[in-house]
């Protein structure tokens, strides 16, 4: 007999992304204390620059008795909120000064999705996600119906992709589903690429015609990189949609960003993020809830002193960005000389998409999400981990996202593993992983 | 509907100086819910009823920075000890990398979880040793009773509480969950066990839901209790564990309290009993018994926002934990509670010390009503708050300005205010008018101001 309600045994029966990683968090690798453990090559978090910030709070924080109290409310004290504007008025170059008022903080970027999936939209109506796209989006919102995006060959940064998302809208309207806001992840995950002006122009217009929520997601912002040499025609750098009059183009209902700490500044574990919005209904709906996500008085106080430490953030941010170029170029020449194709073009993020199709199968285009699947089964046997692309919503099979901003060693390491796997995948062609999966 | 939504918002307006600091743009003057979904209209309006939030906690007193503030009486926090817990802390804590990272944060990284079994096992005297696997941890217990309404109940399901209670669960299980509370009158009746049939009030009030065809899903107690600072006998949780499982209902016993207890020289009731350390073989199975517990209250650490159920039950467990990413503690936040709870010498002396300075508070506090007349729910001994009368001083005349419907208790309320004292109407919602939740547990000077202010204010309304 259950305890638990209806939606309850939902939640129970839906832990798969948790378990995934609980089950890998369990068995981290360390190469002192754990080196038979799984190498987390999946995680979007940024090691390298974990001491630095660990270090600047240790020498920096000393707390008020007021931090340990509740605190001026659960949307962030206004000092908090100040700092979170002046930081976007540094960095994002908006078009006029951002406002302490239009910030409401939150347990992070995760957090405000959820509570957006309650202000924005009754169960079942429509989201539309490219892809493909950050694995979580599809369970943050909640029981929305989440619409992929297929941009079927053409370059989803570009202005050309906005037709994708015209008749994504058309074609749920038909099929009865309301469609109430667009997301984007900018720069984006998992592709590591910045939306070109004109298409984010754009965007706010569709938003606009057919009246509906532009969500922006803007967590990666500073997290941008240049390698040296690079041949393409040069990475697109980030513009922040706030940089725009976005007057022209969207009501001020309808535009909302969000940002935080978890990846430009290395402190996922921290649970401090942001949305940015103008529509004063929809703040007055998140108040509702903000309760259930309110940042702790003490991680507002740590939030602060990085965000209003200048010197220290801009040498934060630039080493960042350094360290961003090297692990990237590391990752790279690994993968060139394993002959891994992958996404060349990326210029932010910590992550590469990496093309592992002619090893999983030799006829390319036989290759079916249960392949992926055996693949996976395979990595856990050789203690490696990247995210597949099924869970990203990628249009095709064997696509998967590599998180690579890690010591060298470690990266070098888990390579090599997932080396072996394709290897062993190339000789047995994955027999046993398959019925496993084909069981299951 | 959204003429309805105008009014209250019309109304709230009105009580938005008295709201805790207002989220930015909180001073609607557009009423166009139009951009929202209808779930995010609704649960916005219902934060607009007045007299929602505690008065004053956005124009606190000061005797320096703000001398015409208002002395929050209403907010329950223990300003007693939290010097010296910040000084523990900047002493004390070094934080690490992985207290940066996701598997550092979440359901409070490696460490907490283990390191607050074993504080409750210390001090709640469990029947059997409480686990690190028994433990969820979200960041504070608004969101655990938020994720616990949304897996033990559907929307119109109800939660039965008796009466008075802490005024939020209706909030926290209502807001987005939908969950009602359901009130049961108590009629006379001790609500802790201390004489008559308690658990026969509970049978009544759940007769009385289903006959409505509210699906009552757990019963709910605060022990020690909020606001009267009273504690359940052991046979009323007994009684309360056989009528959780006659009905097959949850019990949860929010334990937020337990070691914010005092010597009370003056009570003849019973002190502090967990529920934990009842043998619960043949009274209640492990699927339907749940405690809430967290670092709030007992440290005096709101601040932190970790708050912790306890519970055997798997399927609950893997309910909440599909949701916790959601209301995820802090890496940080779970580091400085970790370190606290390991050392066993600093949390004993903590606590010795907590409990000498409520106590001093409470003597102080309820000297001060006895000299000026004011009654009081007596025997209290637990807790920041006193539970005071202030029937006496309502007045016939009922101001419609403050409130969607005449009712003096809010005119009482809204005169206190005006004297710059902060007392929350109708919050805990006793069966009769105008009690009121005192929070003693203040800088003496604080808690000599507001207690002066309080005494002329009720003079004055004679």
């Amino acid at each position: 007999m259950s305890t638990l309600s209806a939606r309850g045994k939902g939640f129970a029966n839906a832990g798969k992304i948790r378990e995934q990683y609980e089950e890998i968090w369990a068995n981290v690798y360390d190469v002192n204390t754990n080196p038979s453990g799984t190498i987390n090559l999946g995680t979007a978090e940024n090691y390298v620059m974990l001491n630095a910030v660990t270090a600047y709070i240790n020498d920096h924080i000393n707390f008020k008795g007021t931090d340990v109290n509740y605190g001026e409310g659960p949307w962030g004290s206004l000092r908090l909120r100040k700092a979170f504007a002046k930081h976007m008025d540094k960095y994002f170059k908006p078009h006029r000064p951002v406002a302490s008022d239009d910030i409401l903080a939150s347990t992070g970027c995760t957090s405000i999705c959820e509570m957006l999936g309650f202000s924005l939209f009754e169960p079942g109506e429509g989201l539309l996600l490219s892809r493909p796209i950050y694995q979580a989006f599809q369970e943050d919102f909640g029981l929305l119906k989440c619409i992929f995006v297929p941009s079927k060959g053409i370059d989803q940064f570009s202005m050309d992709a906005i037709k994708c998302y015209q008749e994504a809208i058309k074609e749920s309207e038909a099929k009865g589903i309301k469609v109430r806001a667009i997301l984007l992840c900018n720069p984006h995950n998992p592709l590591g690429r910045c939306y070109e002006p004109d298409a984010l122009v754009e965007y706010m217009k569709l938003c606009q015609k057919y009246e509906i929520h532009l969500i922006v997601d803007e967590i990666y912002a500073l997290s941008v990189y240049k390698i040296p040499g690079n041949s393409n025609s040069g990475p697109l750098p980030f513009k922040s949609i706030l940089s725009f009059d976005t007057a022209q183009y969207i009501d001020k209902e309808y535009l909302h960003v969000l940002y935080g700490f978890s990846k430009d500044l290395a402190s996922g574990g921290l649970r401090l993020g942001c949305i940015w919005t103008q529509n004063s209904s929809l703040v007055d709906s998140l108040s509702a809830q903000a309760f259930f996500n309110q940042p702790s008085n003490l991680c507002e106080t740590i939030g602060i002193s990085i965000l209003e430490n200048d010197d220290w953030l801009d040498k934060f941010v630039a080493t960042s960005q350094k360290r961003l170029a090297e692990c990237s170029m590391v990752a790279r020449s690994l993968l060139d000389e394993y002959g891994i194709g992958y996404n060349r073009g990326a210029s932010a993020g910590f992550f590469l998409r990496i093309d592992l199709r002619q090893f999983m199968m030799k006829d390319v285009d036989s290759i079916t999400w249960d392949h992926e699947r055996a693949f996976q089964l395979l990595l856990k046997k050789h203690k490696v981990y990247v995210t597949d692309g099924e869970g990203l919503s990628s249009e095709v099979p064997g696509f998967f996202r590599l998180c690579y901003v890690k010591h060298e060693a470690e990266v070098r390491l888990g390579l090599e593993r997932l080396h072996e796997a394709l290897s062993e995948a190339g000789t047995t062609g994955m027999a046993e992983e398959l019925d496993e999966v084909r069981m299951t | 509907m959204l003429k309805k939504i105008v009014t209250l918002l019309l109304c709230g307006f009105a009580e938005a100086t008295q709201l805790l600091q207002p989220a930015p743009s909180l001073f609607v003057n557009s009423v166009d819910m139009s951009t929202l979904s209808q779930r995010g209209a609704k649960s916005a309006a219902l934060q607009h009823v007045p007299w929602r939030f505690a008065p004053g906690g956005n124009n606190r007193y000061d005797k320096d920075k703000n001398p015409t503030g208002v002395v929050a009486f209403a907010t329950a926090e223990n300003n007693l000890v939290q010097d010296e817990l910040v000084k523990y802390v900047n002493d004390n804590i070094t934080f690490q990398a992985t207290d940066f990272l996701y598997r550092g944060s979440t359901n409070g990284g490696a460490k907490f979880p283990k390191a607050m079994a074993s504080h409750i096992n210390a001090f709640f005297k469990p029947f059997s040793p409480v686990q690190a696997s028994d433990l969820i941890t979200t960041s504070g217990l608004t969101p655990m009773h938020h994720l616990t309404a949304l897996s033990i109940g559907d929307p119109g399901d109800g939660i039965l509480v008796g009466r008075p209670i802490y005024g939020r669960f209706e909030l926290d299980f209502g807001n987005v969950a939908g969950l009602k509370i359901v009130y049961a009158d108590m009629d006379g009746v001790d609500p802790f066990g201390e004489n008559g049939d308690v658990i026969e009030r509970y049978e009544i009030a759940f007769e009385k839901a289903l006959k409505s065809g509210i699906k009552v899903k757990a019963v709910m107690i605060v022990n020690p209790n909020n606001p009267t600072g009273r504690c359940y006998t052991k046979d009323a949780l007994v009684g309360l564990m056989k009528f959780a499982q006659k009905h097959k209902i949850h019990l949860i016993s929010d334990e937020v309290y337990a070691l914010s207890t005092f010597d009370n020289k003056t009570s003849r009731y019973s002190s502090f009993t967990s529920v934990l350390s009842i043998n619960r073989t043949n009274l209640i199975s492990d699927d339907l018994l749940h405690v809430f517990y967290g670092m709030s209250k007992d440290f005096g650490a709101a601040g932190l926002k970790l708050g912790c159920i306890v519970t055997q039950d798997a399927a609950l467990k893997d309910a909440i934990s599909s949701n916790t990413r959601f209301s995820g503690p802090s890496g940080m936040s779970a580091a400085i509670a970790t370190k606290i709870l390991e050392d066993k010498a600093f949390v004993s002396s903590f606590i010795t010390l907590s409990r000498e300075r409520i106590r001093d508070a409470y003597v102080y506090t309820t000297k001060f009503l006895d000299e000026i007349g004011v009654q009081y729910w007596k025997g209290g001994n637990a807790g920041f708050f006193i539970y005071i009368d202030l029937s006496p001083y309502l007045s016939g005349n009922s101001s419609v300005s403050m409130s969607a419907s005449d009712n003096p208790e809010f005119d009482l309320a809204q005169k206190l205010l005006d004297a710059g004292v902060g007392l929350h109407p109708r919050e805990e919602h006793w069966e009769k008018p105008a009690f009121f939740r005192l929070v003693f547990t203040q800088e003496r000077h604080v808690l000599q101001e507001g207690l002066n202010r309080l005494k002329s204010a009720l003079q004055s309304t004679k």
